[in-house]
């Protein structure tokens, strides 16, 4: 029972249900429709479950916050400007790196290139803010596929809180 | 020298340069003039790939000069720390007053995008 209403295994078959994150899965994983999801589920999360729950706990994996509060917090992870820290330098006026949001991500696909390539770095045609975080959101989910929506909306919203005129259409 | 300059200057005097170096040492050097270990048993092996094979290798060569670059640049960023290290540096091009790391990292990947 206490499985069932872990808020960890609900975040681990959602993530299981959900196609990169996207909206398809968010619904069928929304509200009521989750606890018949997840006692459907409970059977096969077994111990493979509860591992992984373990492990991400236990990490800092998707963290949220300014980049000078979540660099160098974990070995193996990395802080990630979104947006992209030299489009914000070029862009924005009074753009500080050291308190701009940030995620931590795994090195390999940040810095190293994995099996699902690296987030991109390139900003032609980039017009505005808005376009940038999109294109950033966008990067973190192919790269990523495993990262959850809450601290994608997270840092959107954080982006929107900081630099709130640049968000103006 | 600005940061996307620097960046430039590494992929043309150390990624591609490199590279290029390895291509003449593997497909030009005589195995008998092979006198270092290492590149005996590397040219060895690269003699029994294909032509398919060893342009992979390359590929994968370039990569990892990529890869080891973009650490580098990603702790003069201050992007990543080594090990418990928590260092804030800076790094000055000739006379300039700013410093040019901090997005070098960025300016440098996106060269290496199609």
């Amino acid at each position: 029972m206490y499985l069932i209403e872990s808020k960890a295994l609900r975040t681990w078959l959602y993530r299981r249900n959900t196609n990169n994150g996207g909206k398809e899965g968010a619904e069928i994983v929304g509200k009521e429709v989750a606890e018949t999801v997840v006692k459907q589920e409970l059977k096969q999360a077994g111990t493979e479950a509860v591992e992984t729950i373990a492990k991400e706990e236990s990490s800092k994996l998707w963290k949220v916050g300014l980049h000078e509060e979540l660099r160098g917090t974990e070995v193996g992870l990395e802080s990630h400007h979104i947006g992209q820290k030299k489009w914000m330098i070029d862009n924005i006026p009074g753009y500080d790196v050291m308190k701009a949001p940030a995620m931590l991500v795994p090195k390999i696909g940040h810095t190293t290139r994995g099996a699902r390539g690296i987030v991109s770095r390139n900003t032609t045609g980039i017009a505005n803010l808005r376009d940038l975080i999109a294109r950033d959101i966008r990067e973190m989910r192919r790269v990523y596929p495993n990262v959850p929506n809450e601290p994608l909306q997270k840092i959107i919203q954080m982006n929107k809180e900081m630099y709130p005129s640049f968000f103006k259409k | 020298m600005k940061a996307e300059e620097f960046a430039s200057a590494l992929k043309t005097g150390i990624i591609d340069s490199n590279l290029a170096d390895y291509r003449k040492l593997f497909f030009n050097t005589p195995i008998t003039e092979a006198t270092d270990e290492y590149f005996r048993q590397a040219l060895v092996f690269f003699g029994d790939l294909n032509e398919t094979q060893r342009e992979v290798l390359f590929r994968i060569l370039r990569q990892v000069e990529i890869d080891t670059t973009s650490s580098l640049l990603s702790v003069l960023d201050g992007t990543s720390d080594l090990k418990d290290n928590r260092m804030s540096l800076k790094l000055f091009a000739g006379e300039e007053s700013q410093p040019i790391n901090g997005v070098l990292q960025d300016c440098f990947l996106a060269l290496f995008e199609d």
